[in-house]
């Protein structure tokens, strides 16, 4: 059974077969209305059920000062991190940005992709533009 | 690397230290140094309010030269404002807006009653405790990261807040990726904001009420309701916030252009008052008001004080080699420096004759 070594059995109630300790976002809010929170808990859990501990939460629509407001205790992501908990990738993403960790590759690439096609994109326009001016 | 600067900046060490820091003494609470946490850039002077912090500055003053300016929070100059500010208990203990419950009746002996006016005079000292006077903070524009691949993929900023419980608000970190890549530490505004929401503190908006623009403070004002205003600005804003030392030096120049002085004494909002108006060198009006208040210890302690932040004015030296004392100092500061001089002899006169028919009467 791989627990994390820095807990002990007794807190948990539940044990899991090859079960890991996972930071991930958790969805809560309402009908058109996402709010995650960062949250520490085992990857068999479901979603939004019943956690280790909530490290903090994300907001993903921008508030009145067009800012998007992450929440992260930091003190006890590193503990996690340090008793071998893993990552989802938005959770890695996130952490990235704020400089916690180095930019996610994926966020990287995934820029490249946007930066290429949106330069494909203004291309293809400026030559619709001159097709449609050069017969006239 | 980005992912290696959060490591790096742990470890740098800030060349504003306070004064404070640099004689040995906590700053801010007592935190072990060996975390060798970035503290954000303090200006000189900003310590709070504490006993600790007034011993440590009343040391560095008299480790300093002579021609050290006496700062808000040295003994004497605390003891000075103390001692104008007064004790008055009816002021103090007011009747606020509370649940309205049936009053209490208590039977007490002498004794007792002396028991309790003791304690309520020590309750009043501790709520006359002064508000701290700081210089305004300096902006913060610090540069972590600058990523330009980012450009373009995002359109609102993201503001991430280090929610660590058992770091001081001072240190926490705060920092903003904005669309075009720049990683930033947060604004001073962001940072008050972001604490407040994330750990809201009672009597603090996230918004400063609307109470505080121009033209509401001039309606408050009009109502004599200055004391109001200083509440509710210390516990909206940081001491050292730009928009706390506007409202505050708005609040006392109207109270000197009409000479309300008494609405603030025996509150914890009158020795910030004094300290403004000595500074500026507008003590006239207080002087007078005093005078005729046979306020002759405040009045005297006042231009004491004068003369203490001021000391190659006229009036200091001609006190130094007159050396001066009661009345004599008041007559001296109102030949040599004062703006409405003739007002405040005459105000002297007055009380003199006043006391001489008094002590003739009786």
């Amino acid at each position: 059974m791989t627990l994390p070594a820095l807990v002990p059995a007794s807190l948990l109630c539940k044990t899991y077969r090859n079960g890991h300790v996972t930071i991930r976002l958790a969805l809560s809010g309402c009908t058109n209305r996402p709010f995650y929170r960062i949250v520490a808990a085992y990857n068999k859990r479901s979603r939004d059920g019943p956690f280790l501990e909530q490290l903090g939460c994300y907001d993903p629509l921008p508030n009145t000062n067009g800012e998007k407001l992450v929440g992260l205790n930091l003190e006890r992501i590193r503990h996690w991190i340090g008793s071998g908990a893993h990552l989802t990738k938005p959770v890695e993403k996130l952490l990235g940005l704020c400089g916690f960790f180095p930019l996610h590759p994926m966020t990287v690439t995934n820029a490249e992709r946007l930066r290429r096609k949106r330069a494909l994109e203004a291309s293809s326009a400026s030559e619709a533009v001159n097709r449609e001016a050069a017969p006239s | 690397m980005p992912g290696e600067v959060m490591a790096a900046f742990r470890v740098q060490v800030s060349l504003r230290l306070c004064r404070a820091v640099s004689q040995g003494a906590g700053l801010l609470g007592v935190r072990p140094a060996a975390q060798a946490r970035l503290p954000l850039p303090l200006s000189l002077g900003a310590c709070g309010a504490g006993p600790s912090c007034r011993r440590a500055s009343s040391e560095a003053n008299s480790d300093c030269l002579e021609t050290k300016k006496p700062e808000f929070t040295d003994e004497e100059v605390q003891n000075i404002l103390t001692k104008m500010t007064g004790l008055d208990l009816q002021k103090v203990f007011k009747p606020i807006k509370q649940q309205l419950k049936p009053p209490t009746y208590k039977l007490m002996t002498e004794a007792q009653l002396e028991e309790a006016t003791r304690n309520a005079t020590e309750a009043a000292k501790k709520r006359l405790k002064m508000p701290p006077v700081l210089k305004e903070r300096e902006p913060i524009n610090d540069v972590l990261a600058d990523d330009k691949i980012l450009e373009g993929t995002e359109t609102a900023k993201y503001v991430f807040t280090d929610l660590t419980l058992s770091i001081p608000h001072r240190e926490r970190f705060i920092v903003v990726r904005e669309p075009n890549g720049i990683l930033r530490k947060a604004s001073w505004e962001e940072r008050d904001r972001m604490i407040q929401i994330f750990f809201p503190k009672e009597g603090r908006k996230i918004f400063p009420p609307l109470i505080f623009q121009e033209n509401n403070l001039l309606t408050l004002f009009s109502q004599h309701r200055h004391e109001d205003v200083l509440n509710l600005c210390v516990a909206q804003f940081e001491p050292d916030s730009a928009d706390y030392i506007k409202i505050h030096h708005q609040t006392y120049e109207d109270i000197e252009k009409h000479g309300k002085y008494d609405i603030l004494r025996s509150t914890r909002h009158f020795g910030g008052m004094v300290w403004y108006l000595v500074n500026k060198k507008k003590i006239d009006g207080l002087l007078i008001d005093q005078i005729q208040r046979d306020l002759m210890d405040d009045a005297t302690s006042l231009v004491i004080l004068y003369h203490m932040l001021h000391p190659y004015g006229h009036s200091a030296k001609q006190a130094k080699e007159q050396r001066a004392e009661g009345l004599d100092l008041i007559k001296v500061f109102a030949k040599t420096e004062a703006q409405k001089g003739g007002y405040i002899e005459l105000t002297l006169q007055a009380y003199q004759e006043a006391l001489s028919s008094h002590s003739a009467a009786s």
